[in-house]
């Protein structure tokens, strides 16, 4: 066939249509098969309807995806970033589906997200995706009505550079609203959804080429408040010899929304009747008859109550309990029916006297709750010999810090007949212990042990002699080894299953809030009581002026606009309240506020005192009016309520003194340090309890009718480190007693180090052959000792170099040093009287990354011919690839490091080494100065006292006296 | 007067730094260190880089003024410079930019290269430890031997007790060496500090006296 033109063409655009064809479906191809499959956005079932869930299909393996970005929006058009789901490429996603919860409170605002809007990589013009949400209050304003916003920012910014922002601005225009406002670089601002509103959401991958790949199709999701799930259990005990009723429940996954439990009494159903019964409120109410009921605060409270049923206990004993829980929103959920144990008190956990402890050596923010005496358990074994005639037994011990053991006694018994088999003292705790068991012994029946304490305990008192832990170690055939049974005895009670359980109070609340729920392997609690550092408010809107204008935002979708007046500032702010906690006043029981702005302080005491006595007035003039005793009681009550607000408001000193100061910083300090005062006193209670209705609480200690509030202290001498400065001063008296003697011209021997005498032939071999002597300092930093005793035999190198006119070359590794060594070179240079030969380049920074340091000097060697080495400093890996170029281009190399690691490779490639400290010593060495002399002295002298408390308190504890061990610090 | 007052800012800063070791109080710990001098570090360090860039121009441009040796080199660090600071400023530094991936692609694999080869310089600087020139030198070349076929399988195969012995080795003469080391180490630091702290160390500040 001839290929003439008209074949040709047709060919070409066969071959072109073909080749457009297959480019379209590959990138149709790409486009399906790069976007994650079936993206969906659901309600979070029995939330607060504050939570969604995104889910998706993950793209295959093969794809090599390193991470899932999800985008949300209020609108399908614009989506910020919102979060990054990390994928390991090589493994991929193991699940079938990916989930994502938008249910927590997500950053909108923050110092570090950019200053304008900015299209996400990979986007189009059009494109509707965006990078992180823009820092301008102008954008932030238009959003929000749409979420829900708390500002986050230093507790000093908000306290003192927050500014005061008015509605109205004339004083003539009435009294208005006011707020605090602070500026977007001032704060983070989180958002968190709001029920009903709709949100848009799109994800896309990323693969480990960076390539932003097709996002899904966009998909919206509208939060809704559900009811809550029903309580997963309750528990219910009759006690009969004290006739009352013990509930305790647990609560649901989502307990966000809850807010408060009602226990029903029930008839006796069956379970099927009650499912049933349950589909009908109506009959419910008709049915159940209310025990009792309380608040439920997200689940913090505590989840038990008592009732006290008297003579009646009888009728409780068929009968049978429901728990119903109602969230803020007033949907409700009834949990499953609770048959009550019949028990007598005798059963319940016993009761305890727990102490609150300060926390030793702190810097005061943290508390211990002790309940028990140190615990000491057997956590696991190991047979050291393959007959287990010989077995290590590890032990943990829970103590508090002021808590001290003694001695611990194991004693190991065969659980059959009982009889003791061995006796294990442990003087000092180690953790472990070993046991001989005799070669006849059954290992595979187990091993009892009981376990007695001698030592200080609770109260710091000694631990009584009956206090006894038991254990049994039964043998593991997988693991082939004892191991120990979950049940622990404590004084011949298993307390495996009971919890200590500790709840905290604060003053101004009546609220008792649960910290931790402990298992009685542990015998105290430490609790956090940080210095409040950041201030969270809720943000009310935004205000930013335009022009001539101030524009308002508000969260309840309201908009403002005013004139703007000279004294407004320019810069967009956040509007929270600018109202704060002062000082509870104990003598009313009343939490004073005060305001941050001294005008707006005064205007709400006089608010305060006003509205209160005329409340005050009006409940005294209604009071005529009445007759009956009851109305009146209550009355009583109510105006002793406001009395009691009034008096606290005019009586308190604090706030008094307070109002009074004329310098507003100093007022809004003194407001700080009363409002710390009242936020970290608190006082604890501990509940001990089976998790199923037999409990106990123990309320913390009383003075004069209220519950005493602990406040952790600030230590200023940490007493572990006594001995330590002890030490110190010690060595500080030695070094001064040998200066003396130094000074006074005693002769003090110092044995020679070869190092440091060569290093004068070095430099004298360097000046001889004219070719220049490099110096380096290592990586370490200005912080370590080995740099600094660097920097002296620096100083005395380079005063030889520079006499005998030879070049010094010191790259630096740290850039703060580079200024330090060239200032010492340069005054060698001076002292020398050679200013003239200084040049600051040769003492020059190189660079602060390890291997391209190493290179960098490399390459000066075999460039400049290196006659001497350096190597004086801390040194880490590349320590030999310099020596051994240094060897290679045949230069004398002196090395000196406190870096035990490196120490083989310098003794090894280099001709001379100071080995640790001998580096410390170089510049007295090399100087003979008596003062420097007399230290060095003394360090001989301080390190054989060393090696004597060593020897000392090797023999001692071989003799069972550890004192002396136990003195020295851990670290 | 030029070196009494760096003298004394020395000391009492030094001072300061003695009672932070000891008190775990808030005042020193949190209003010191925390809000006062980690701040404090960030602003100096970043003054301090500023130095060093100067000091690497100052001395690539003399080099190249002076046609140095190699002086060819130096326009690889202006241009190498100068790449990395418009990559950073221009692009950012997140994962995804140019200088992230200069950063991956062209100084992670040059320092993976220096870094490996320090398994050749180690090699040669076994052979120079191992011969057995002395009775010292032998002991050690004996010890090494063992230490390293424990490590690995064959030498089970020799002998099951070699694990035992080079583990002995590890934790008994080799840790006592270590410890000395480092018991001098950390005496000879707290004598440095010391010297330091009252005043009779003062090569640091420049010159000797």
């Amino acid at each position: 066939m001839r290929l003439d033109k008209r074949r040709l063409i047709l060919i070409l655009l066969a071959v072109s249509i073909f080749g457009i064809g297959n480019l379209l479906a590959q990138e149709q191809d790409r486009v399906d098969t790069n976007v994650v499959g079936d993206f969906q956005v659901t309600d979070v079932p029995a939330d607060d309807g504050t939570g969604l869930i995104l889910s998706w299909e993950p793209l295959p393996r093969e794809k090599r995806i390193i991470e899932y970005r999800i985008y949300r929006g209020i609108s399908p058009d614009q989506l910020f970033f919102l979060e990054s789901i990390q994928v390991n490429p090589k493994s991929g996603v193991a699940s079938d589906r990916m989930y994502y919860y938008d249910n927590s409170y997500t950053e909108i605002s923050d110092p570090s997200f950019p200053a304008k809007m900015k299209l996400e990589k990979d986007q189009a013009e059009d494109g509707i995706l965006y990078g992180r949400p823009p820092r301008d209050f102008r954008f932030t304003a238009t959003l929000v009505d749409k979420f829900q916003m708390i500002s986050l920012s230093k507790r000093n910014d908000f306290y003192f550079k927050s500014q005061k922002v008015l509605r109205e601005h004339e004083p003539e225009e009435g009294p208005s609203d006011s707020w605090a406002g602070l500026k977007a670089n001032q704060q983070t601002i989180v958002a968190g959804l709001i029920p009903g509103m709709t949100y848009y959401y799109t994800v896309l991958a990323v693969d480990e080429r960076q390539n932003y790949l097709p996002y899904a199709e966009v998909s919206s999701g509208v939060p809704m408040p559900n009811a809550p799930e029903a309580a997963p259990a309750l528990y219910s005990v009759l006690m009969e010899d004290t006739q009352d009723l013990r509930f305790e429940w647990e609560y649901p996954i989502y307990k966000g929304a809850l807010a408060a439990y009602t226990i029903l009494r029930l008839p006796a159903l069956s379970e099927a009747e009650w499912q049933n019964l349950k589909q009908d409120p109506e009959a419910v109410q008709v049915a159940a008859e209310e025990m009792a009921h309380g608040r439920v605060k997200r689940g913090i409270l505590p989840n038990y109550t008592k009732v006290e049923v008297g003579d009646e206990i009888g009728t409780y004993k068929d009968a049978r309990f429901a728990i119903r829980l109602t969230d803020v929103y007033g949907s409700s959920s009834l949990s499953s029916l609770s048959t009550p144990r019949i028990m007598n008190s005798d059963a319940l956990p016993p009761q305890i006297q727990f102490q609150v402890e300060d926390k030793p050596n702190d810097k005061g923010d943290r508390l211990t709750v002790v309940w028990d005496h140190p615990i000491v358990f057997i956590s696991k074994t190991t047979a050291l010999k393959s007959d287990y005639t010989k077995i290590r037994v590890n032990y943990q011990l829970n103590q508090t810090d002021n808590q001290r053991v003694d001695t611990i006694w194991f004693e190991f018994f065969d659980p059959e007949t009982d009889a003791s088999i061995a006796k294990i003292k442990e003087f000092y705790q180690d953790n472990s212990v070993v046991l001989k068991l005799p070669e006849d012994y059954d290992y595979k029946k187990g091993l009892k042990v009981k376990i007695n304490l001698e030592g200080l305990g609770v109260g710091l008192n000694p631990i009584p002699p009956e206090y006894t832990i038991e254990q049994m170690l039964g043998y593991d055939p997988a693991m082939m080894a004892l191991l120990p049974e979950k049940a622990i005895y404590r004084n011949d009670l298993d307390v495996s299953k009971i919890y200590n359980v500790v709840y905290r109070k604060y003053r101004n609340s009546p609220d008792w809030n649960m910290v931790m729920r402990n298992t009685s392997y542990d015998n105290s609690l430490d609790v956090p009581v940080p210095y409040p550092s950041m201030s969270q408010k809720l943000v009310y809107g935004f205000s930013y002026p335009q022009g001539d204008s101030l524009y308002f935002y508000f969260n309840n979708g309201e908009r403002f606009v005013r004139a703007r007046k000279n004294s407004d500032r320019s810069a967009p702010v956040s509007l929270m309240s600018h109202e704060v906690d002062f000082t509870w006043d104990n003598a009313n029981k009343v939490m004073i506020t005060t305001s941050l702005f001294e005008d707006e302080a005064q205007r709400m005491y006089d608010e305060a005192v006003a509205e209160t006595e005329a409340a005050i007035a009006s409940l005294e003039e209604q009071k005529t009016q009445l007759t009956a005793a009851e109305q009146i009681a209550a009355i009583d009550a109510e105006i002793a309520e406001y009395q009691a607000f009034l008096n606290a408001y005019t009586q308190n000193e604090k706030l008094q003194q307070m109002l009074k100061m004329q310098d507003n910083r100093n007022r809004v300090k003194a407001v700080i340090k009363a409002a710390d005062q009242v936020e970290r006193a608190q006082t604890y209670m501990v509940v001990k309890t089976d998790r199923k209705g037999l409990f106990v609480e123990t309320y913390p200690e009383m003075t004069d009718g209220e519950y005493i509030y602990h406040t952790p202290v600030s230590n200023w001498f940490d007493s572990n480190k006594w001995v330590t400065l002890i030490a110190t001063l010690l060595f500080v008296a030695i070094v001064v007693v040998f200066v003396q003697l130094a000074k006074r011209g005693k002769d003090l021997y110092i044995r020679p180090i070869a190092g440091l005498q060569e290093i004068d032939n070095a430099i004298g071999r360097a000046t001889e052959m004219g070719r220049p002597m490099l110096y380096c300092m290592g990586n370490g930093s200005i912080s370590d000792v080995a740099t600094i005793a660097s920097m002296g035999i620096l100083s005395l190198v380079a005063r030889k170099a520079a006499e005998y006119d030879t070049k010094l070359i010191v790259p630096c590794y740290d850039y703060i040093i580079m200024p330090i060594a060239q200032e010492i070179v340069r005054e060698a240079h001076y002292a020398v009287g050679r200013p003239d030969t200084f040049d600051r380049n040769n003492v020059f920074y190189l660079t602060n990354v390890q291997f391209a340091y190493v290179a960098g000097v490399n390459g000066i060697m075999i460039r400049e011919r290196m006659a001497t080495n350096f190597f004086m400093g801390y040194f880490a890996a590349e320590a030999l690839l310099m020596t051994e170029t240094g060897n290679a281009v045949g230069a004398v190399q002196i090395a000196g490091t406190d870096a035990v690691t490196q120490i083989p490779f310098f003794i090894t490639t280099c001709d001379y080494t100071l080995i640790g400290e001998e580096l410390y010593a170089a510049s007295a060495y090399l100087n003979r100065e008596p003062m420097l002399l007399g230290t060095l002295k003394a360090q001989d002298y301080f390190k054989f006292i060393i090696i004597l408390v060593v020897v000392v308190g090797a023999v001692l504890s071989s003799f069972e006296l550890t004192g002396l061990t136990l003195l020295m610090p851990e670290k | 007067m030029k070196k009494t007052i760096p003298l004394l800012i020395v000391i009492i800063g030094g001072l300061i730094w003695v009672a932070w070791a000891f008190s775990p109080h808030y005042v020193l710990q949190e209003v010191f260190y925390n809000q006062f001098y980690l701040p404090w570090v960030y602003a100096m360090s970043s003054f301090a880089m500023l130095l060093g860039v100067l000091s690497l121009t100052m001395m690539h441009s003399a080099k190249i003024k002076r046609k140095a040796p190699k002086w060819q080199f130096s326009w690889f660090f202006f241009a190498s410079f100068i790449a990395t600071c418009l990559a950073g400023f221009i692009g950012g530094t997140q994962k995804g930019g140019l200088f992230m991936w200069m950063f991956e692609n062209v100084q992670m694999p040059m320092s993976a290269t220096m870094f490996s080869l320090l398994a050749f310089y180690m090699a040669s600087a076994a052979y120079k430890a191992f011969r057995a020139r002395s009775p010292e030198a032998t002991v050690l070349l004996i010890a090494a031997i063992v230490v390293m076929l424990a490590q690995v399988p064959l030498g089970v195969k020799i002998s099951k007790h070699l694990p035992t012995i080079s583990q002995w080795i590890l934790d008994v003469p080799n840790l006592a060496s270590k410890r000395g080391i480092m018991l001098g180490v950390g005496l000879g630091s707290v004598a440095t500090s010391l010297k330091i702290l009252l005043g009779i160390e003062r090569s640091y500040l420049g010159g000797g006296d």
